[in-house]
């Protein structure tokens, strides 16, 4: 194999990479991959992606490489650069050289908003979603989700960082967020602690992962959306079991 | 138009922008994002009060909104259809529904827990459909876009 063969193969599986732990459809991976094949000058690249690991190869090189997925993280921002270093590799504003290590520095960014950010964006959509959830709002419930949802939100990265095991995470958040609703209803500050907790889990549930899986499912992706379909069943029920447990107990 | 539509517009501008900074999107497609998540909620609302209260209906007309809406932003501002189209769908996925579907699993309510589970798939089901009905869109948009540069 020439070593631009390799440096090909190479930048295709990273970019297949980083897209898929990102959380991109297989299809625009698929796509993104043969248009940079394409754009090389190869045109019968053939990509196999999965949620957990990616597999490039084409007619020229017998020998067909690989790339295994550990962490899956939505963050449209890598998306968004693989597929604007992509158009520019195919308007030749790049070489294969400067795309692979471009997309190096992508995969190892991890560029976030500040916390205190993210936690007003949390803050936001627990207290947004009671209105769109439920027929009329109630402000002293918007503000009570508004702080179980963005407590929630740091017990789920905190304990996600330190134990790496999402189910147990997802499990504790909304357990606490389910504690706080009881408390906010104990201190007569709400009518009702459902409602508190559909705003707090709104920033947790799983509903992307759910209607991926049924898109992927009628674009022919079997193996991918079943994947998803049932990370998806297991995230909710963890964030049911934490609701559960702190509204059985307490 | 009356306040409550008000509060709708903006909660459902905000929500969406709210996922968009959780789900890290680029800065500059925070407005668009947030404009593609009201134009689905004010569909949505739109058919739920006016065309029968099914939210199946109404989740497949806001799809195909906010297919649409995403494609022309996507095309403006040279992004992936799926930054915009992910956050702004986030207030019509039933997440909530499955959450709530577990939790009377949980508590031994289990025809609850069925009828939930099934509207949950529907609903899924109705947002894939409505996906695919702005894809056939999406083909016909890029050849009049073509037709036009010509």
């Amino acid at each position: 194999m020439t070593t631009n063969a390799k440096l090909l193969q190479d930048t295709c599986l990273l970019a297949g990479k980083i897209m898929i732990s990102s959380g991109s459809e297989t299809y625009r991976v698929e796509d993104t991959v043969q248009h940079i094949a394409r754009s090389a000058g190869v045109d019968d690249e053939i990509v196999f992606t999965l949620p957990t690991g990616i597999f490039v190869s084409n007619q020229h090189n017998q020998a067909m490489q690989q790339r295994a997925i550990f962490d899956r993280v939505t963050n449209l921002r890598k998306v968004h650069e693989v597929n604007r270093l992509s158009r520019q590799f195919a308007a030749h504003r790049l070489t294969l050289e400067e795309l692979h290590s471009r997309l190096e520095e992508v995969n190892h960014e991890v560029h976030r908003y500040p916390l205190i950010f993210q936690l007003l964006a949390v803050a936001v959509i627990s207290a947004m979603m009671i209105p769109i959830c439920i027929p009329g709002y109630h402000v002293s419930t918007m503000l009570c989700a508004a702080v179980a949802g963005c407590t929630g939100y740091v017990v789920n990265s905190t304990v996600d960082r330190v134990l790496r095991i999402s189910f147990f995470s997802q499990l504790l958040a909304t357990f606490v967020i389910g504690l706080i609703a009881q408390e906010a209803l104990a201190l007569h500050l709400v009518p009702s602690a459902g409602n508190v907790v559909i705003g707090a889990v709104m920033a947790l549930v799983p509903g992307v992962a759910i209607t991926n899986a049924f898109r992927d499912l009628l674009a022919g992706h079997l193996l991918t959306s079943v994947a998803h379909g049932l990370e998806a069943l297991f995230c909710a029920a963890a964030l049911g079991t934490g609701i559960a447990l702190a509204f059985r107990f307490f | 138009m009356n306040s409550s539509l008000w509060l709708q517009l903006v909660a459902s501008f905000l929500s969406c922008w709210g996922f968009g900074v959780c789900l890290n999107v680029p800065k500059n497609a925070f407005i668009a994002t947030g404009l593609t998540g009201m134009a689905g909620w004010m569909g949505y609302l739109a058919y739920y009060c006016h065309a029968g209260h099914s939210a199946v209906g109404a989740s497949l007309v806001a799809t195909i909104i906010i297919g649409i809406v995403a494609l022309v932003f996507a095309h403006r501002l040279q992004m992936p259809v799926t930054i915009f189209t992910i956050p702004a769908l986030m207030p019509l996925v039933p997440g909530e529904i499955a959450l709530e579907a577990l939790r009377a699993l949980i508590a031994g309510r289990i025809l609850q827990a069925q009828v939930l589970f099934v509207h949950m798939l529907m609903i899924a089901g109705a947002i894939a459909v409505g996906f695919m009905i702005a894809e056939i869109f999406a083909q016909y948009y890029s050849k009049v876009v073509h037709w036009r540069k010509k």
